[in-house]
């Protein structure tokens, strides 16, 4: 008995199927094979998941979502595409963001530049990181600028560390796309300010370096 | 017929065959039925963003299903910051006679959806890629054969990285963090 050979029948041993006679050599293997006991556990844990019953979609769950995401667009490059200029509803936002930052203006955070988040950026690929800030009301010219430090740059913007421009967010979720790829080693930070006349919040999102490609 | 409409019915072509599977998938792996319909109309969004390449892909429902683990573990890693590094941790402390038994009984049945809970969370926890081929061999059904094709590894590659994931997986499940209650009582009388 070895490892390989352990491994060709672990589903039969995990599923019941083995024939008792062998069985009782592979589990005894198990019992001086770290990795194979090890394994043994993790197949019968996938095990468990495949026994759970698979569930029928809600009645018109695919229409909905198919409605939804034909008619999102791609991103535009340019600074004012940032917003997606559209205010979802929950299940919707729910959906398609990453962070969600719940922004009473009014009220200045404890830590003013508390990290909320982090989001995973890659150097294969770069990655849309969406960023749903929720206001009590509409705010007209707002401003909003970014600060990146490390090695992380958005894209289309080549070795920019900082962006900035207004624009009118609407009452309720307004979500922030930014397409974020890594520069080099380490990842970095991103700093985002809100700003308007009544208030001014920021917040820190780390963005660690996934060395796992997607 | 309209831009919109063109894109739709393209997208619908492609995607509502494996909607019932998709949906059954990421219903296992969340824990409310809305849930599991943010992650598919994550997969979805994907699908539409990738609409080309998918036109091109023989095995969709495998590629739709890859995402899926994929964008599951992306929101794990998003939402909740895991509580047990990646590395390999813990002995591991148990039968293997206990674990080869599949039968449960009732009064098991509560452990066995903590169980569950814990696995989801582990499963979280490993990389994307080989969360992905696990799943899709042990959970989905797919053969080595059919994964070759997907994947363009070579058998011996899967079968070396489904033992080296299922080891992980049993090592996490192990660890200390992963069997810490998730929910705490803070108050209260019995």
């Amino acid at each position: 008995m070895n490892c390989t050979e352990f491994s060709e029948q672990v589903t039969a041993l995990t599923a019941g199927t083995m024939p008792e006679g062998n069985r009782d050599e592979y589990l005894g293997h198990a019992k001086v094979c770290a990795g194979c006991s090890a394994a043994l556990r993790g197949r019968h844990a996938t095990l468990l998941v495949e026994m759970l019953p698979l569930e029928e979609p809600p009645a018109g769950s695919f229409e909905r979502i198919a409605t939804n995401v034909t008619r999102s667009r791609p991103q535009r490059d340019t600074s004012r595409s940032f917003w997606s200029g559209a205010v979802f509803g929950g299940a919707v936002a729910a959906s398609l963001l990453a962070i969600v930052l719940m922004l009473g203006v009014f009220q200045p955070p404890a830590d003013p530049a508390q990290t909320v988040a982090e989001f995973y950026v890659s150097a294969e690929e770069p990655r849309m990181m969406h960023v749903a800030i929720e206001v009590d009301r509409a705010l007209p010219g707002a401003e909003i600028s970014i600060l990146l430090t490390g090695n992380v740059e958005v894209q289309g913007f080549g070795s920019r560390r900082e962006l900035n421009w207004s624009d009118d967010l609407d009452a309720g979720v307004n979500k922030l796309s930014l397409p974020l790829v890594a520069s080099g080693e380490g990842g970095g930070q991103m700093v985002v300010r809100l700003s308007h006349p009544d208030s001014e919040q920021l917040f820190v999102i780390d963005l660690p370096l996934d060395s796992e490609v997607s | 017929m309209s831009e919109y409409d063109s894109a739709k019915s393209r997208f619908t072509a492609l995607v509502q065959e494996h909607f019932s599977a998709l949906y059954g998938a990421a219903r296992r792996l969340t824990s409310s039925p809305s849930d599991a319909e943010d992650l598919v109309q994550d997969v979805c969004l994907k699908a539409f963003e990738s609409i080309d390449e998918l036109e091109r892909i023989e095995f969709r429902r495998a590629w739709l299903l890859k995402v899926l683990y994929h964008k599951f573990i992306d929101r794990r890693r998003e939402f909740s910051r895991s509580p047990v590094d990646q590395a390999d941790t813990g002995a591991d402390s148990f039968e293997p006679e206990q674990i080869a038994r599949s039968e449960i009984r009732p009064d098991e049945q509560l452990d066995q959806d903590a169980r569950i809970v814990q696995i989801i969370r582990a499963m979280g926890i490993l990389n994307k890629d080989d969360c992905s081929l696990l799943a899709l061999h042990d959970i989905e059904g797919y053969s080595l054969d059919e994964l070759q094709q997907l994947t363009g590894l070579k058998t011996g590659t899967i079968k070396s990285r489904l033992y080296r994931t299922r080891s992980k997986l049993g090592r996490l499940l192990s660890s200390e963090a992963l069997q810490q209650p998730i929910l705490k009582v803070v108050g209260g009388k019995k």
